[in-house]
């Protein structure tokens, strides 16, 4: 899915001043590209990778999916297009802590409304493809840092999306786990044409992205 | 819950002097003058027995009975409430106070100083006896003769004897506590009470109508406090279980953002909390008034001397049907209210805040 931006703006009130978290922002991205933002802490990656994944709304500016603007379309759609368009990687997992492995990747499909036994061999099948089969059934206390983040993608990955966001997702990985993360997301993009989009510090995505974006201040202030 | 519970078992206890309404229907009570009268039984006070003779000679009386009644505490233990009673009564004037109450075992005392008894069946049950058995009561052995198969609480924990064995265990020769009085069908019970207190100077001649009179005020004033209890308990409850729902709540705003971020519908997290505060209520209310139930009678239990495990056969009247419904139902419906409103006022805040927070 290709993704354009128009002057994406975000700004938050805190008491009785603002914060310009993402200033205007332009960007273009390819489908099945994998993009990287980079910047320091504040630069406003989380935000921007927030209203690209349509989990928050801009101040100002667009948001263009395959040309179409996704800020015309209401809170309903918005959350099927979240649901079935739009896999979301979070830096510290949200795993539901009282789901196992396999019910928390089961759980976009359910609520995609897929038959139990379309679920469970989907999931299985994700479960397969992150290398984790074996932990189907452990609760997430009980995995180490780099399967919670792999069990994360594969809930990511349940109904199939053509984006997948990825928020630091080797920020608490050492760097061997970090480096299969890495190694399975470039998969993803590759073999299954997903578009990632990854905000990092790690010069490791960096390295094998198509695009690196780089961030100040809420703006782009530079690519390569 | 467990307050509740006691409250239940406040009103039973309500309840247990109202069946004193059974006893003594359509006669009139003859009672010293000033003696307060629950119901159906004087607190205290005597009159003489040859008043008996006088009130039989009155025009209009059926027939007049003596009794005498005393209310027996535990001499060993600390206890506020009576665990039993005694009844004195003529011997070939049993129906007069049971009625139709058949005995389930046994046969009444056979003469007038017997020292033989009939036992109400809680009485039985807690102390083993049966017919045959020997007690001993005021330094006397009394044989049991009958065991009394009633529901009314106050019988079922009474000690019927002859009259005048009654009055010579309490030291009570020559008095009554009162004398029941059958009226003709001549005359009514309050002509013919007025006639009694008109001819006998210093005795208080009490219908039905006036009995009911006197403690009624009581009882509402009672069953007000109760109610009233009853409902700053319910509504302390009631913040109880919204302030654990709102902190349980409050707690999973980032699984419910988590929810919200995957595309979940917005009414996922509602139905979720909707079903699990229903379940929470039912078992919490289930449990709490168990818990409630159990712990008013062990209270009841330690006030009255009265084993706990006698009060399991009257379950269904400490913890009546309507009292499990309206608690069952008033905790499940603000255990779920608590949980929705709560779940809108997380939902009101932005998802990313809630994510970004659970960093």
């Amino acid at each position: 899915m290709n993704i354009k931006t128009v002057d994406l703006t975000r700004i938050f009130h805190v008491g009785s001043h603002s914060v310009i978290a993402v200033n205007k922002v332009n960007l273009e991205i390819k489908e099945a590209s994998f993009v990287s933002i980079v910047g320091p802490s504040g630069s406003g990656k989380t935000t921007l990778l927030n209203l690209l994944g349509l989990n928050d709304k801009p101040t100002f500016g667009r948001i263009f999916f395959n040309g179409k603007d996704v800020l015309e379309i209401n809170d309903k759609e918005r959350r099927k297009m979240r649901l079935f368009h739009i896999g979301f990687v979070f830096q510290n997992f949200n795993l539901l802590p009282t789901l196992t492995s396999l019910e928390n990747v089961e759980l976009p499909l359910m609520l995609a409304g897929k038959s139990s036994e379309e679920q469970r061999e989907t999931a299985l099948h994700l479960l397969e493809l992150v290398g984790l089969l074996h932990r189907k059934d452990h609760l997430p206390n009980k995995l180490s840092m780099g399967e919670m983040q792999r069990i994360a993608i594969a809930r990511a990955l349940a109904n199939n999306p053509k984006i997948v966001i990825a928020d630091e997702p080797t920020g608490e990985l050492d760097s061997n786990t970090g480096k299969e993360i890495i190694e399975l997301l470039y998969r993803l993009c590759k073999e299954r044409k997903v578009t990632v989009i990854v905000a990092t510090h790690d010069e490791k995505i960096t390295s094998v992205s198509d695009v690196v974006y780089k961030m100040r201040d809420g703006a782009i202030s530079g690519y390569y | 819950m467990v307050l509740i519970g006691i409250g239940a078992t406040i009103t039973r206890c309500t309840s247990a002097v109202e069946e004193l309404n059974v006893l003594f229907r359509g006669k009139i009570l003859v009672v010293a003058r000033g003696v307060f009268v629950i119901q159906a039984f004087p607190v205290g006070g005597a009159i003489p027995e040859n008043t008996l003779q006088e009130i039989r000679h009155i025009q209009g009386v059926k027939s007049a009975t003596p009794l005498v009644f005393f209310l027996n505490f535990e001499a060993s233990e600390n206890v506020l409430l009576p665990s039993n009673v005694t009844i004195g009564m003529p011997h070939d004037s049993w129906q007069v106070l049971t009625g139709n109450t058949p005995l389930k075992t046994g046969g009444w005392p056979k003469n007038e100083t017997a020292e033989e008894m009939v036992v109400g069946l809680s009485l039985a049950e807690q102390y083993g006896l049966n017919v045959g058995s020997n007690a001993r009561i005021k330094s006397y052995t009394m044989k049991v003769v009958g065991v009394l198969d009633s529901r009314i609480s106050i019988l079922s924990r009474a000690i019927i004897m002859p009259l005048k064995t009654a009055q010579k265990l309490y030291k009570f020769e020559g008095l009554v506590s009162m004398i029941v009085v059958e009226p003709k069908e001549t005359i009514t019970s309050d002509d013919l009470s007025k006639r009694i207190e008109e001819e006998i100077e210093g005795v208080k001649a009490l219908t039905e109508e006036e009995r009911t009179d006197i403690i009624q005020p009581l009882l509402s004033e009672l069953e007000k406090w109760n109610f009233g209890i009853t409902a700053a308990l319910l509504f302390l409850t009631m913040c109880l279980v919204a302030t654990i729902t709102f902190m349980n709540i409050s707690e999973r705003r980032g699984e419910f953002a988590v929810l919200d971020a995957i595309g979940a519908p917005k009414t996922t997290a509602l139905r979720m909390v909707a079903v699990e505060t229903v379940i929470v209520g039912l078992l919490g209310s289930s449990i709490g008034l168990i818990l409630g139930v159990i712990a008013a009678i062990m209270i009841v239990s330690k006030y009255t001397s009265i084993p706990m495990q006698l009060f399991m056969p009257s379950l269904t009247d400490l913890l009546p049907l309507s009292l499990i419904a309206e608690t069952v139902g008033l905790t499940v419906a603000v255990s779920c209210l608590g949980g929705i409103i709560t779940t809108l006022i997380a939902n009101r805040k932005l998802t990313t805040e809630i994510l970004r927070g659970e960093h």
